[in-house]
């Protein structure tokens, strides 16, 4: 009889750990019910003071609930700059640092799992999160704006939505919150301590990264390219391929005059984050003595 | 007869401070071996190392022939560990840890699931959530862990921590019946009527060197008891 390897059952075991998590529920629901009541705070405004508005800024507005630009404009609630990074370092703190203090890698490593491959396993889980996290404004977002687009034209254009294009731009967004993931997942292991996995990547999230961004953007136009290379920059010059139109958008207060980077460029410096600060992760990871 | 579990010159140090030094043991297939010494003689720290969670500052663990680091833990699928309070998910119950675990062997079933759970008497309990268990429950889920796949070599730091005497009498009778089905036993425990009662051989561990090894019976001549051998023993180092 043939079986998974060692490894497909690892990722399944995470899987399962991480399913089984109130925290990533929670997370999620919480992310829904804020998206919910964006668009809906948005729509009020919408139907009730566009009277009050420019009339090309009015029907930009409504343009932004009707699909497909609705979904698109959900979508960026996501990215790695804003919202979407902090749920990331919540959760990846948490379900990597916890393990520590539970005694599970204890548990799992005096097993037989590699060390190697129980990181990686959890890498992989946490890729299946990042698309949770991205997904859950396209679902909230969506069906709000699907119900305002039908009862505003009658139908839902289901057969010319670029559905392909929005597949796409929701891998993008997840793509934008991996150096977050990867730079809790380092501080997880080398800290061992939720407490500073979490606060440490808040701090850098929140606070470090908007700071460096400000200043860099105000010392010259030297320093403010030098700003685009921080994530949450790389993650806006991404966002800016989804579409320029975005309404809806958060913004994390990067400064206008910062220069962003080609999307290509970003994706690729994004990957390079991500891949420096695994491999870091591991190093520390195969060095350390995991004792009672 | 088969070795299942060896060390030769096994060392380690945290900075300055030597844990563990020159430490030499071999224990075959079937044998119930205990493992004795005052609390920071490097008891766990040695499990540590049997189990590739820590890293040998010098020397090497094998287990049925194959080396023992955290880099090469193949062999370790063939040991089944206890080590102080045991850790789980304490959001899963009893029952879900065990289907975890039981995840990474692909001969354990859902049947052996609940063998394992009434061989530590845990049924009743089983669909409870983990963080809601006491201390002996945690340990008996702990034995139910370490014995669910079978395996060849039990490797248990303290098994009966937080049971009562009903419980640590029902694990000693459970330990000498898995000995006596072919499965090799390293009991590290500092509970030495327990341990003279049911292991074949021990070793005295004492600021991290083995004052002394050999057969109960043999150690113990001229002596009264395991706890008097171990209190000279102590003593003379």
């Amino acid at each position: 009889m043939n079986h998974p390897s060692l490894f497909a059952r690892m990722v399944d075991i995470e899987r399962r750990k991480l399913f089984g998590r109130a925290l990533l529920w929670t997370e999620l629901v919480l992310f829904g019910a804020l998206v919910a009541i964006l668009h809906l705070v948005i729509l009020y405004v919408s139907r009730n003071h566009s009277g009050q508005m420019p009339t090309e800024m009015a029907q930009r507005l409504t343009q932004a609930l009707h699909w497909p630009q609705a979904l698109i404009n959900a979508l960026q609630l996501a990215n790695g700059g804003g919202l979407g990074g902090m749920l990331v370092v919540v959760l990846v703190g948490a379900f990597v640092a916890q393990e520590y203090r539970w005694r599970t890698v204890q548990l799992w490593l005096s097993r037989g799992a590699a060390r190697p491959h129980f990181l990686l396993a959890k890498s992989m889980v946490i890729l299946i999160a990042l698309a949770l996290i991205a997904l859950t404004p396209l679902l909230v977002g969506g069906v709000i704006t699907g119900v305002f687009t039908y009862l505003d034209q009658g139908t839902l254009p289901w057969l010319t939505m670029p559905w392909g294009t929005i597949f796409f731009d929701l891998l993008k967004v997840a793509y934008t919150l991996m150096p977050y993931a990867a730079l809790t997942f380092f501080l997880a292991v080398a800290s061992r301590s939720t407490m500073v996995a979490i606060g440490v990547g808040l701090g850098y999230s929140l606070l470090l990264e908007n700071i460096f961004i400000q200043l860099l953007s105000a010392v010259s136009q030297g320093a403010a390219r030098i700003a685009g290379y921080f994530p949450a920059m790389l993650a806006q010059s991404i966002m800016q391929t989804l579409n320029a139109d975005a309404e809806l958008s958060v913004d994390v207060g990067v400064s206008a005059q910062a220069h962003l980077l080609a999307p290509s460029l970003a994706a690729l410096l994004i990957g390079l984050y991500t891949v420096i600060l695994l491999a870091a992760t591991l190093w520390i990871f195969l060095r350390q003595d995991i004792s009672g | 007869m088969t070795v299942v579990l060896q060390t030769r010159h096994l060392r380690k140090q945290f900075g300055d401070f030597v844990a563990v030094e020159h430490v030499d043991l071999s224990i075959s297939e079937g044998e119930l071996f205990g493992f004795l010494g005052p609390n920071g003689a490097g008891k766990t720290t040695t499990i540590g190392m049997i189990l590739g969670l820590l890293h040998p500052s010098a020397g090497r663990v094998e287990i049925l022939g194959e080396e023992i680091t955290p880099e090469h833990t193949d062999a370790l699928r063939h040991v089944g560990a206890l080590v102080s309070t045991p850790g789980f998910v304490p959001y899963l119950s009893g029952r879900e840890n065990l289907h975890l675990l039981a995840r990474l062997y692909p001969d354990v079933d859902r049947g052996r699931v609940e063998e394992v759970l009434k061989l530590v008497a845990l049924q009743e309990a089983a669909a409870r959530k983990v963080r809601g268990y006491s201390t002996g429950m945690k340990q008996r889920l702990g034995l139910a862990a370490a014995i669910l796949h079978r395996p060849r070599l039990l490797v248990l730091d303290e098994p009966t921590n937080g049971l009562d005497p009903i419980g640590m009498k029902e694990i000693r009778e459970m330990l000498r019946t898995l000995a006596d089905e072919g499965v090799t036993i390293f009991l590290s425990s500092h509970l030495l009527h327990e341990v003279e009662q049911i292991c074949d051989r021990v070793a005295i561990l004492d600021r991290g060197r083995i004052l002394a090894e050999g057969e109960v019976s043999h150690l113990l001549q001229g002596k009264r008891d395991l706890e008097a051998l171990f209190m000279a023993v102590v003593a003379q180092s």
